[in-house]
């Protein structure tokens, strides 16, 4: 066979691989614009009226704000449990480090499953010991899932802001220090400034974590408050209701522009900082949650 | 009571003693350098006064005001790192504002403070700059600038010049003595360049092992060292052992040992019999061909390095290598060869009586 011959037998293999991994996640865009009204592929005719019911059925116009909430509410706590504790971790020095480190990438390998059951149990039902009683009564209600989606999404800041604390340069701190800044405005002024770049990148993967997690969230949802993906999954259970693809491919638009978004983070670094480190930030960033995600969480996690 | 006052300095990492006991002192206005090999303790010692690093014993003082205990935020001290440590995110002016905001200025004094700092250091119309703009010597200039701004009433340099090439060195080194004269602020200045801290200096603190050996004038550090550790810090030195056999009204003649002897211009009462050694500048030593009887020694040209400026003869006497440097100037004659007899001799007051005779 001729190297020629070869390089299109390769084409060919990826082109199939693409469609394999891209299928499920395209065919539902144009069955959301089906006209009949059930699911099916290929979609019969064409129309919005599944778009429109979003925002018209209750159980969407209900589900959407809470999805929102709960997503925009996880990010910015995992991503400030998840900053703090990588400043705790790269600026301190004390023994048991290492395992922390490891602790606090553990919901990336714990089997999601044993986290819903335990949250369940934490945030539901509530612990009780004498006189002494933890959570409870937190099912169906947005804190409830914020706090259970936080646990899952705070590796990802965690992992992007101890990512990007190693190329701050500790100088900078003390010359601030030197020209009469305390901790915290050395803090405001001059790290903080330098890992932005980290803590955003941090944060859309805490929210894309939430947003489309429906393991926990059912566990934790009530028929009052849910979320829009656990809402799907049981329309599914009970109709092929095409507003489950419209809805799907709403998802998948926030998705994509929430990660285009993070590709554009480091053009707003230049613009704003000259070429600093927060540059080549982002990718950096994006490639230590990659490098985690593709298995060896732990590992990578220690070496950081 | 000195403006800068340092006393009793100590600090040690586990096992490794870095500062032992150091002492310092330095009157208002002075210019002084910490000079030493890299592991002596000055960057150490300089961290601790800017309130970086807390000494495990000791006290540093500043215009009677005792500062050991005080974080680095309040201190008032003025630093340059050898890194600059310009903030990245900010422009020049920006850099050189921070520390008058930290101070709550007003808006309309910083302006007018961060245009004087850069017209002091000749980078007026640069603020909107980002660091990474600007060339090494200039990011040298506002590191500078942002240090002097706020008025510090100390003024820290961490080898601050060793990352620019060496003519630049040169030109800012005597920029940066000419603008710490103008603003009169104290320094204290760390470096490993011995005509660095020679050329700068009011007075050089040599630095071993931690400790000060000695403390004193630029000349006096060169012309009379304390010991041959401090004779080598400042330059090349030949070193001569022996033991003074006869006093004369103002020195003294060392024997040798091998039937040589040379005279020294000392004040120094050393006792007849002692052993002592005197260091020679390889500059102080004149060459010339052949014997001669005014010559101090005689020995063998072993090599010649031509060096530009100067060059460098390692000659051999009696099995010891002594170093010669001459000076060329397009009159200079070069007859001299290797292999070939000359006469070496110098002026009594060139042999240098070290001091302290222990360390070697």
């Amino acid at each position: 066979m001729t190297d020629h011959s070869l390089q299109w037998l390769w084409r060919v293999c990826a082109l199939l691989v693409a469609v394999v991994l891209l299928a499920p996640i395209l065919i539902v865009i144009p069955m959301s614009f089906t006209a009949s009204s059930t699911l099916a592929f290929p979609p019969e005719g064409f129309s919005l009226r599944w778009y429109e019911e979003l925002v018209t059925l209750p159980q969407w116009t209900l589900r959407i704000p809470v999805s929102i909430q709960t997503a925009l509410a996880t990010a910015v706590l995992a991503s400030l449990l998840g900053t703090t504790a990588a400043l705790g971790m790269t600026r301190g020095k004390f023994p048991g480090r290492g395992l922390l480190t490891v602790l606090f990438m553990a919901p990336l390998v714990v089997p999601i499953i044993d986290l819903a059951v335990g949250d369940y149990f934490v945030w539901a039902l509530g612990w009780q010991l004498g006189p002494v009683s933890f959570g409870g009564g937190l099912a169906g209600t947005v804190p409830g899932l914020v706090l259970a989606h936080t646990v899952l999404a705070f590796p990802f800041p965690f992992i992007t802001v101890s990512t990007a604390l190693t190329t701050v340069d500790r100088t900078l701190e003390l010359a601030a220090a030197g020209l009469g800044a305390n901790p915290w405005t050395t803090f405001r002024r001059i790290t903080f400034p330098l890992i932005r770049t980290g803590v955003l990148t941090g944060a859309v993967f805490a929210f894309l974590t939430s947003w489309d997690e429906v393991v926990v969230a059912s566990f934790l949802s009530s028929s009052r408050v849910s979320t829009v993906p656990v809402q799907i999954f049981n329309e599914l259970r009970q109709s092929y209701d095409p507003a489950a693809a419209a809805i799907s491919t709403v998802l998948l638009a926030a998705s994509v522009v929430l990660v285009g978004l993070l590709a554009l983070i480091p053009a707003l670094g230049r613009r704003a900082s000259g070429r600093s480190a927060a540059l080549e930030l982002a990718p950096k960033a994006t490639a230590a949650v990659t490098e985690v995600l593709s298995g060896n969480g732990g590992a990578a996690a220690a070496a950081h | 009571m000195a403006f800068l006052d340092i006393h009793d300095l100590t600090k040690a990492y586990g096992d490794k003693v870095v500062l032992d006991r150091l002492d310092l002192s330095a009157e208002e206005g002075e210019f002084i350098s910490l000079l030493g090999p890299s592991g002596c303790g000055k960057t150490t010692a300089l961290r601790v006064i800017a309130g970086f690093l807390h000494p495990d014993r000791g006290t540093v003082a500043v215009n009677g005001e005792l500062i050991t205990n005080l974080p680095a935020y309040r201190r008032n001290i003025g630093m340059v790192f050898q890194s600059y440590a310009l903030f990245p995110h900010m422009t020049v002016g920006q850099n050189i504002a921070f520390g008058l905001e930290q101070r709550r200025f007003s808006r309309k004094e910083i302006t007018k403070a961060v245009g004087d700092a850069l017209d002091l250091v000749r980078l007026s119309g640069f603020a909107s700059r980002r660091p990474s703009e600007l060339s090494g010597g200039q990011q040298q200039r506002v590191a500078l600038a942002r240090a002097l701004v706020f008025k510090p009433r100390l003024l820290l340099l961490d080898e601050s010049l060793s990352a620019l090439d060496k003519k630049l060195r040169v030109q800012m080194q005597l920029e940066l003595r000419q603008i710490q004269k103008e603003v009169g602020v104290t320094a204290i200045f760390v470096t490993h360049d011995h005509e660095e801290a020679l050329t700068m200096s009011d007075r050089v603190a040599v630095m071993r092992n931690g400790r000060i050996v000695q403390f004193d004038t630029p000349t006096s550090v060169y012309r009379a060292p304390a010991d041959s550790f401090v004779a080598e810090s400042l330059g090349e030195a030949n070193f001569l052992h022996g033991v003074v056999e006869s006093r004369f009204k103002d020195g003294f003649v060392l024997d040798l040992g091998d039937g040589r002897s040379l005279k020294v211009r000392s004040d120094n009462p050393v006792p007849l019999g002692a052993t002592c050694t005197v260091a020679i500048r390889p500059e102080d030593i004149d060459l010339a061909p052949g014997g001669s009887e005014a010559a101090d020694l005689i020995g063998h040209v072993r090599s010649i390095a031509f060096a530009g400026n100067t060059t460098l003869f390692v000659v051999d006497v009696l099995g010891r290598e002594l170093r010669v440097r001459r000076p060329n100037t397009a009159n200079t004659k070069n007859g001299l060869a290797v292999g070939e007899a000359v006469a070496l001799a110098w002026g009594p007051s060139a042999a240098l009586l070290l001091l302290d005779q222990g360390g070697h």
